[in-house]
């Protein structure tokens, strides 16, 4: 392999990335996403690049690899991977280093791994391609290397298909084809964004481990946990251009520029219930609402038991699919109140009954066994027609909600569908413009379609939907997922605002426990349908009492204290 | 995983048996009813027509021997048992058992169908791989030539293919007789417009293919283009078209009956348009039923194929 013998002499950086300009377009039309980008990577190093959407980390990331994407126009005064010049490289060149000295694991393996081909197919590819390794010599190899990357019965998986894996699995799966061939560098590009705390902790160890064993690791991430975990070098791109850059611990702490303070603010982690992320100021407290004092007072304490009726109630639900052996047991019996003005965490792993509680709350899932009541009134066990005219009480806040509205309506109409009926349309349009002003959107807004808008953008009217039928209880189903950090942050304080304007009951359902710990005031820990722990969030989060709490809090990776 | 996939499979295949049997009832049945609301009297049509001048008593006997004086549902009663029974009755213009003159006339149109759709799958691929190098103007002039195909009608094309290989280059005989060479205009008659269809579908799902993450993942383990192509986009591509397959063969089959008309080739088609003229009414329904019978096999078998491409609806849990 000539790609070693060139390793072997040369004594530089393993990357090294000096001027880097990528743009699209020619003429007028020509738009720069990565302006004189330069930083360099060591074998057995790992830098990560941290910035939002658009802040062309990706773009970056592609180029070393000659896959910024048809008609970009890449330019460096140097782009060199191990020695070999990547910025003059022809085609074949490339091709030989892709795989073999550079290897790529992007996100979301379910749509990174070709659905028709068996993973043993995927995997061993690289082996195919660089080493002209028989079919059985790559069946062998490609069982050692699934076994390597810690998927348990690798002969089993060899010959399955992708969708027959869970998603960490998968993104096992996807590094393991990334390493076949042992390349020197590996790009990991949001490596764990779709996935589970205690997956994500097990493909940051396995990345770590790899470090380790001397291959250099270029990291795109937008959450800075991640990148805690395993970076020894962070760089800050924001706009196209590098910001600031320097040693991880050094970047987390707040670097050098106010972006990147920015940044690690917007990490809610560590930062009390009640203050804003942004500002870091604390709320202002909340007006009393007509009849029931909030439940803010209660804030810290062990107030499990309040005063005053549950808005929201939940008794012994539960619900099966399926039947016989193929039976899911996605809800076992649950019991929760929520009160007006608080807001309930409910924590787990995918799969383990979190959606399915949120649907039955919403009364869009019947339980097979229990009961909810809305605001003391049968909500479960009804005919639709008798509910339909309380839906209005009890709003939804998904991941991407305004992407579930038809796409060919403007904001105003999605938001003017969820109000009332029987408003003149004077008052719908004014009612449309309070809402947009409520979630801090331009009115002029309205006539835009949610598509034009950006992620942060969309789930505000998203919110600004919800709001507009005058909820009681809004179930937040991961409700800034989709986000990147500082958005999230935003949308997360004004989740904070509004519950403190009027009282709202929130059941915020989330994968990441930094951001169920800054907005909860009490949690529920949900294991193969069961609470298995619950009570006011400090007091869970502190001296969580059972093993499985335990366990996922030591996979949510932490910022070291600033 | 094995038990499970062995389940899935019989499920599969009792589905489909009983679908089959539903459809072969239901085409049974409309042609049927549908025969029986043409005006005029059946037994004229069963004595050769309104022209026949049959006497009182030759209808009176054929009404008895059909049961044409039987109520409607009795008759339809009659017709399913002898159905069941696969008797498909005697044709009122040839004499002879409709089975014989299906038995003498399908295979040739089933070869005919078979051997264009084949060439149509051929041209399909050729076209897509030919057109998928992403260039503007190369989907623009793919574009162009698949709707060109597609739109083409049977009888323009066979006429024009006639006028210029059979008078003009002598290459291929205008009538197809029972020699290969004589098979070769027809087909590629039948294929072209199909083709057209085929490949406009192919070629956006192959570009879909190409723009999606796993092609990246692809090229940067440093597969070739070539390869991301073969191996990767072009089973993702010939899934829409696998699917589309039964119903364009039902469309050849449609076609045939042009085709055979200016190629002067014995076939279904043929059987069925001089039925048709003279209201043979059991010809037309066991021309019907066959191809019924054909579509039905034929989704099956691309139901199969899609299943043994796509290994995500072959282990899916119903």
């Amino acid at each position: 392999m000539s790609a070693r013998d060139v390793s072997e002499t040369s004594t530089g950086p393993l990357l090294e990335l000096d001027g880097l300009t990528v743009s699209f377009g020619s003429g007028s039309s020509r738009t720069t996403v990565v302006r004189d980008v330069s930083f360099s990577i060591a074998a057995g190093e790992c830098v990560a690049i941290v910035g939002e959407s658009g802040s062309g980390k990706s773009v970056t990331a592609r180029s070393i690899l000659g896959l910024a994407g048809p008609g970009a126009i890449v330019e460096a005064r140097r782009l060199a991977v191990d020695g070999h010049d990547v910025s003059r490289a022809g085609g074949r060149e490339l091709r030989r280093l892709r795989g073999d000295v550079v290897g790529l694991i992007s996100q979301d393996a379910l749509v990174s791994l070709d659905p028709l081909r068996r993973v043993a197919a995927e995997v061993g590819d690289p082996l195919r391609l660089h080493r002209d390794a028989s079919r059985r010599e790559r069946d062998g190899a490609v069982i050692e290397l699934l076994d390597r990357v810690g998927i348990p019965r690798p002969e089993v998986r060899a010959r399955q298909y992708p969708h027959q894996l869970s998603g960490g699995l998968r993104q096992r799966a996807l590094i393991a084809s990334a390493i076949a061939a042992g390349p020197r560098l590996l790009i990991a590009d949001e490596p764990t964004t779709a996935l589970d705390m205690t997956v994500q902790a097990g493909i940051l160890r396995l990345l770590g481990a790899l470090r380790d064993e001397d291959t250099g690791l270029l990291l795109i991430s937008h959450d800075l946990g991640v990148v805690a975990a395993v970076a020894d070098r962070v760089v800050v791109m924001r706009n196209g251009s590098i910001v600031d850059e320097g040693a991880t611990a050094a970047i987390l702490a707040g670097g050098s520029h106010a972006y990147t303070r920015q940044l690690v603010r917007a990490v809610p982690a560590g930062v009390p219930r009640g203050t804003a992320l942004l500002s870091r100021e604390p709320l202002p407290t909340a007006t009393t609402i007509a009849g029931h004092t909030p439940a803010r007072e209660g804030r810290g304490g062990a107030s499990l038991d309040r005063e005053g009726r549950a808005v929201l109630s939940a008794r012994g639900v539960a619900k099966t699919f399926g039947h016989g052996t193929d039976a899911t047991h996605a809800v076992r019996g649950i019991d929760l109140d929520v009160h007006p003005g608080e807001t309930i965490g409910v924590v787990g792993e995918s799969g383990g009954g979190k959606t399915t509680l949120g649907r039955i709350l919403l009364a869009l899932t019947e339980p097979d066994v229990g009961t909810v009541l809305l605001d003391g009134e049968p909500w479960s066990g009804i005919r639709e027609r008798e509910r339909r005219s309380r839906r209005r009480l009890a709003g939804l806040v998904s991941q991407d909600t305004s992407s579930s509205v038809d796409p060919r309506w403007s904001v105003g109409r999605v938001i003017a569908d969820a109000l009332p009926p029987r408003l003149t349309s004077d008052e719908r349009r004014r009612r449309v413009r309070d809402a947009l002003a409520d979630v801090a959107l331009d009115p002029d807004l309205r006539t835009r379609s949610p598509r034009t808008l950006s992620g942060g953008q969309r789930q505000r009217v998203g919110i600004a939907r919800a709001l507009a039928a005058e909820p009681r209880v809004i179930v937040l189903d991961e409700p800034v997922s989709a986000l990147d950090a500082t958005v999230a942050a935003g949308v997360l304080d004004l989740l904070d605002a509004l519950q403190r304007d009027r009282g709202l009951a929130y059941v915020l359902i989330s994968h990441d426990l930094s951001v169920v710990r800054h907005m909860s005031d009490r949690v529920a820990v949900m294991l193969d349908g069961v609470v298995v722990e619950t009570g006011p969030t400090e007091a869970v989060f502190s001296s969580p009492s059972h093993e499985y709490t335990r366990r996922l809090l030591a996979d949510v990776p932490v910022l070291p204290p600033a | 995983m094995h038990g499970t996939r062995a389940r899935s499979v019989a499920r599969w295949a009792a589905r489909s048996a009983l679908r089959a049997a539903v459809v072969l009832w239901a085409s049974a049945t409309l042609v049927f009813f549908i025969t029986r609301l043409v005006p005029g009297d059946p037994a004229e049509a069963a004595l050769g027509g309104p022209g026949s001048q049959a006497s009182e008593e030759a209808l009176a006997a054929v009404r008895e021997r059909f049961g044409f004086d039987q109520p409607l549902i009795v008759q339809y009663g009659m017709a399913m048992l002898a159905l069941l029974r696969l008797d498909l009755g005697t044709s009122y213009s040839l004499r002879q058992p409709v089975a014989q003159i299906l038995g003498d006339t399908v295979p040739g149109t089933v070869i005919l169908a078979v051997l264009a759709l084949l060439l149509a799958w051929v041209l399909a691929l050729a076209l897509t791989l030919a057109q998928s190098r992403g260039s503007r103007v190369g989907a623009a002039v793919g574009d162009t030539v698949e709707i060109v195909a597609s739109a083409v009608p049977h009888f323009w094309l066979g006429t024009i293919l006639i006028a210029v290989f059979s008078t003009g280059l002598s290459w291929f005989p205008p009538v197809s007789t029972g020699t290969p060479a004589g098979l070769v205009l027809p087909v590629v008659t039948l294929a072209i417009p199909i083709a057209g269809f085929l490949a406009h579908v192919m070629r956006g799902s192959l570009d879909e293919a190409l723009r999606s993450p796993f092609a990246v993942s692809a090229l940067a383990r440093g597969e070739t283009e070539t390869g991301l192509r073969s191996r990767h986009a072009l089973r993702h591509a010939a899934l829409p078209a696998l699917g589309l397959s039964a119903w364009a063969f039902g469309y050849l089959v449609g076609g045939a009956v042009v085709v055979e008309t200016i190629f002067a080739r014995p076939g279904l088609g043929r059987s069925l348009l001089q039925a048709v003229t003279v209201r043979d009414v059991p010809v037309v329904t066991g021309v019907v039923l066959v191809s019924a019978l054909v579509y039905v096999v034929l989704t099956i078998v691309t139901d199969a194929l899609t299943r043994l491409v796509d290994p995500r609806i072959a282990t899916e849990v119903r």
